[in-house]
């Protein structure tokens, strides 16, 4: 037999081949044979990192942080740009991180980890052509809609949906709950519910207003409470994000971007562009 | 391990029985010669035996293992930032790697046969990048793999899949 075949059909070593390859190469992978499908569906580290595993913290910074330091350094990264953006300390092993595929596939277009403040913007403009092929109760058993959507897992999360022209609206338009840790399933759905709800308050047909899912986390065990806005407008290729403190962030209410943003400026407020 | 241990030379032979002589220090990285040195006693003396190994794949190995005989030891280290990241390799290893496709699997089988886990990891790494940003017909198409789907199979795992497609 050729070494390529000795190699490629003795489970550890496929399975390490495959934990160096980018989450959605590994996904793919699934694709190549009945063997690759089996070892990707069965191998717990390829799950975990696949998140179709339930992970609590503890879990997540035990065996996923420890196994595959890339996971490890991309929190660390995330972590430090979270700091340098809010100001705020967070320990990077414990901060929840988005599933990178949602934001590789244009739904969430930034992200930070999720702590006490809230952080997450996805764009509703992407979602809809992305998942319209969605239905609830026919998901097939084992596909990406069934990995969690943050790892380690959040049971809970808070969707509120904005304008480009910051209409906020308050209080938060829905709550998510999912006692074993919310699945991207859940997080689209749950979208789609709330872009159809709004539809006829958001102009959306209007080609200067631009609609946002903003996502803010609760943390699975902590009872932690949101405090902060994070408001982010989309002009052409440039995005730009304020980030206030709770107080400041409710002043903005029912402000248009340009006010907002003058407003924001006159208080010394920072802006960070990407 | 002491100074003139560590000089010592320790006789191996392949598989096609050709004996090569090399430093007990390069052989000791991996983790099945150190093991036997330390079971059998008396390096030097007895050849050991690489049963799975032919003479070529084991020369290339120990080319390997001699450049990397001063590397220190693998430790747990607590911080992410220091850590190396996975699809980075070494210049001097990449260079090593560019063999023709049945060499690296070797490398790869007697890396782990050998238990020479940094080897096994650079092996794996860059049939990794092999396998990167191809399409499931291209990665067939480069390892040779058959198809074992059912029609029934492709389709469900299309749809699964098409959502994380490339745009």
């Amino acid at each position: 037999m050729a070494a390529c075949d000795k190699v490629l059909q003795t489970y550890e070593l496929l399975e390490n081949i495959l934990l160096h390859l980018p989450l959605y190469d590994i996904l793919h992978s699934q694709a190549v044979c009945t063997e690759w499908r089996a070892v990707t569906g069965r191998s717990r580290t390829i799950r975990r990192v696949l998140r179709f595993d339930v992970l609590d913290e503890e879990t997540f910074a035990q065996h996923v942080l420890l196994d595959h330091p890339p996971i490890a350094n991309g929190r660390a990264k995330a972590a430090r740009q979270w700091r340098a953006a809010s100001g705020h300390v967070m320990h990077p092993l414990r901060a929840p991180i988005l599933n990178p595929l949602l934001i590789r596939a244009g739904i969430v277009t930034e992200t930070l980890p999720l702590g006490p403040r809230a952080s997450t913007v996805a764009s509703s403009a992407a979602h809809k052509k992305e998942f319209a092929h969605l239905k609830d109760g026919l998901l097939p058993d084992v596909d990406w809609v069934q990995m969690q959507a943050f790892q380690p897992r959040v049971n809970q999360i808070r969707l509120r949906r904005y304008c480009s022209y910051w209409h906020l609206r308050g209080g938060w338009a829905l709550q998510v709950t999912a006692e074993n840790g919310i699945r991207v399933g859940d997080l689209l759905r749950s979208i789609s519910k709330d872009s159809a709800a709004h539809n006829d308050h958001c102009p959306e047909a209007h080609a200067d207003y631009e609609t946002a899912i903003y996502i803010g986390s609760l943390h699975a065990n902590a009872n932690a409470e949101i405090t902060g806005w994070e408001l982010l407008r989309e002009t052409g290729a440039v995005r730009t994000t304020l980030y206030t403190d709770d107080a400041n962030g409710s002043a903005f209410i029912g402000m248009s971007g340009k006010q907002a943003m003058a407003e924001w400026m006159a208080r010394g407020g920072s802006i960070v562009r990407d | 391990m002491s100074a003139t241990e560590a000089e010592q030379q320790v006789k191996l032979v392949s598989s096609d029985n050709v004996e090569i002589i090399t430093e007990r220090k390069v052989a000791e990285r991996s983790m099945l010669i150190k093991n036997m040195i330390e079971d059998l006693g008396a390096p030097g003396e007895e050849p050991i035996p690489i049963m799975n190994v032919s003479e070529a794949v084991l020369r290339k190995v120990l080319e390997w293992c001699s450049h990397h005989k001063n590397d220190p030891a693998p430790t747990q280290d607590d911080d992410a930032d220091s850590r190396k990241k996975t699809t980075d390799i070494e210049d001097w290893d990449q260079k090593f790697m560019q063999v023709d496709q049945e060499m690296l699997f070797e490398i790869i089988l007697a890396a782990n046969y050998m238990d020479i886990k940094a080897l096994l990891d650079v092996g794996c790494k860059t049939v990794a990048n092999m396998i990167k940003g191809k399409s499931p017909e291209e990665i067939r198409k480069t390892f040779n793999i058959q198809n074992d789907f059912t029609p029934e199979e492709e389709e469900q795992i299309r749809r699964e899949n098409e959502w994380a497609e490339d745009r």
